[in-house]
């Protein structure tokens, strides 16, 4: 899990270190490629706002994944989105020219838990995208998607329950693991 | 922290597919840094100079690589304000040199902050035009009077000029003027940068779009040809749309695209729209 510590709320510093973090996040919860920019920028625009609210450097990190969980959210809710292509066909087409084979694997993997992932709900998504692949502490989950401890825990299962639904429903992967 | 539920791809019970799938998503590897320079580029105006000078340190405990990462980009940052202040300079030399004519015009702006550069390499004019999409002038009088900027100025009139009897060097800014007929961008000493200028309304705009559009209109009354010329249409054309006035936001986009046909932001313009 990447760490950032800062000594000070330094703006330009927090964009150079949390930059990577956000567009990793807000590709996890289902923004896609051709998107990010513009809510990357609307991400670090936010931040930079609520940078007087953040007493202490150690509560960055939970205050960004925050802010991308909302805006990552509000892209996915909005009409012209709705259909979204999930970002699975982004990933295979970011594999270059002549991938081998276990690229070509692993992208149809990602694709396809991509697909799965954006049958989920927002809440339950954030919670499992957090948690399962950001693998933060369950307690800054709950931090960061504004719940108590056991709603985050609730919400994680339910996710796991339906995330396994969507993936049967896709069918295995030729050559999978299966 | 031990009661927390095994994560699905350390757990030797969870399906193997699925644990593979979440192990490739996790190792999955994005080269950002064009995307983040592009990043840095649109929130210029928040990000102000580039670490207070600081350079390219990245924070304590960020990782190496993502640090060595970060100062590439925060270099190339760093070059890109340190050229728009230089641009900046230009544009705003002939006004704040408002003493008698001396022959020392290209001299830096006492008021104009230090350009932060990067550690590396000074701006040259080839820099200069590159970055700014421009040829280097060789014309010394739109050099001097920042006359003609990067791009043509939303909604201005391009100035008519005269050549110049003397060279331009050797006058003052009303000489400038009245010799070249190019009246110079007015940039009076309590005025904002174009980066506090835009900063603020960019921090506003979901707020307050009546303000951040009327910040955008003073960026255009003293920064007509700015360097952020382009982010302060977004703006502007992003306020218009929050505060209702659609046909206002489409007209002026119109303008945009009219003027800068290949823009990079006409896309963004194009979604404020859509939205």
């Amino acid at each position: 899990m990447q760490t950032v510590a800062t000594s000070t709320l330094d703006f330009g510093q927090l964009f150079r270190s949390y930059a990577p973090l956000v567009l990793r996040a807000l590709r996890r919860l289902g923004v896609q490629e051709r998107d990010l920019d513009d809510v990357a920028q609307d991400v670090f625009v936010t931040l930079h706002g609520k940078l007087g609210e953040i007493e202490k450097p150690e509560a960055v990190r939970s205050y960004v994944y925050g802010i991308a969980v909302r805006h990552a959210s509000d892209h996915r809710k909005r009409a012209h989105v709705r259909r979204e292509q999930p970002q699975g066909d982004d990933a295979l087409e970011r594999a270059g020219s002549a991938p081998q084979l276990s690229e070509i694997l692993a992208n149809e993997r990602r694709a396809r838990l991509d697909r799965a992932l954006a049958t989920l709900p927002d809440d339950k998504r954030a919670v499992l995208v957090l948690y399962e692949i950001e693998e933060l502490p369950m307690r800054e989950v709950a931090e960061i998607v504004g719940v108590p401890m056991q709603t985050a825990y609730s919400r994680l299962y339910a996710a796991r329950k339906e995330l396994a639904l969507a993936l049967s429903e896709l069918g295995p992967i030729e050559g999978g693991a299966r | 922290m031990n009661d927390e539920p095994v994560r699905l791809r350390l757990d030797p019970e969870a399906d193997p597919e699925l644990r593979a799938s979440l192990d490739a998503m996790r190792d999955e590897r994005h080269d950002d840094d064009a995307r983040i320079e592009r990043l840095a580029m649109r929130l210029g105006p928040l990000l102000g100079p580039p670490g207070g000078g600081g350079g390219g340190g990245a924070g304590p405990a960020v990782k190496a690589a993502s640090a060595a990462k970060a100062a590439t980009t925060w270099a190339s940052i760093a070059k890109g304000v340190a050229i728009a202040a230089v641009i900046g300079a230009a544009g705003t030399l002939v006004v704040v040199d408002r003493r008698p004519a001396t022959t020392t015009i290209p001299s830096a702006p006492t008021s104009a902050p230090e350009p932060p550069r990067s550690a590396e390499e000074p701006v040259s004019e080839a820099q200069l035009g590159s970055v700014t999409g421009t040829e280097p002038s060789e014309d010394p009088a739109s050099a001097a009077a920042g006359s003609e900027p990067s791009r043509a100025h939303v909604g201005s009139a391009r100035p008519t000029r005269r050549e110049p009897a003397v060279p331009v060097e050797l006058l003052s800014a009303p000489q400038v003027e009245a010799t070249t007929g190019v009246v110079p961008e007015v940039v009076e000493p309590d005025v904002p940068s174009e980066a506090v200028m835009l900063g603020s309304a960019m921090r506003g705009l979901r707020s307050d779009p009546a303000a951040a559009l009327a910040e955008a209109e003073r960026h255009a009354r003293h920064y007509p040809s700015g360097t952020m010329a382009d982010e302060r249409e977004v703006i502007a054309i992003d306020a218009l749309v929050r505060l209702g006035r659609r046909a206002d936001a489409e007209a002026r986009a119109t303008r945009f695209r009219d003027a800068h046909p290949s823009s990079p932001s006409l896309r963004r313009i194009e979604r404020i729209l859509a939205n």
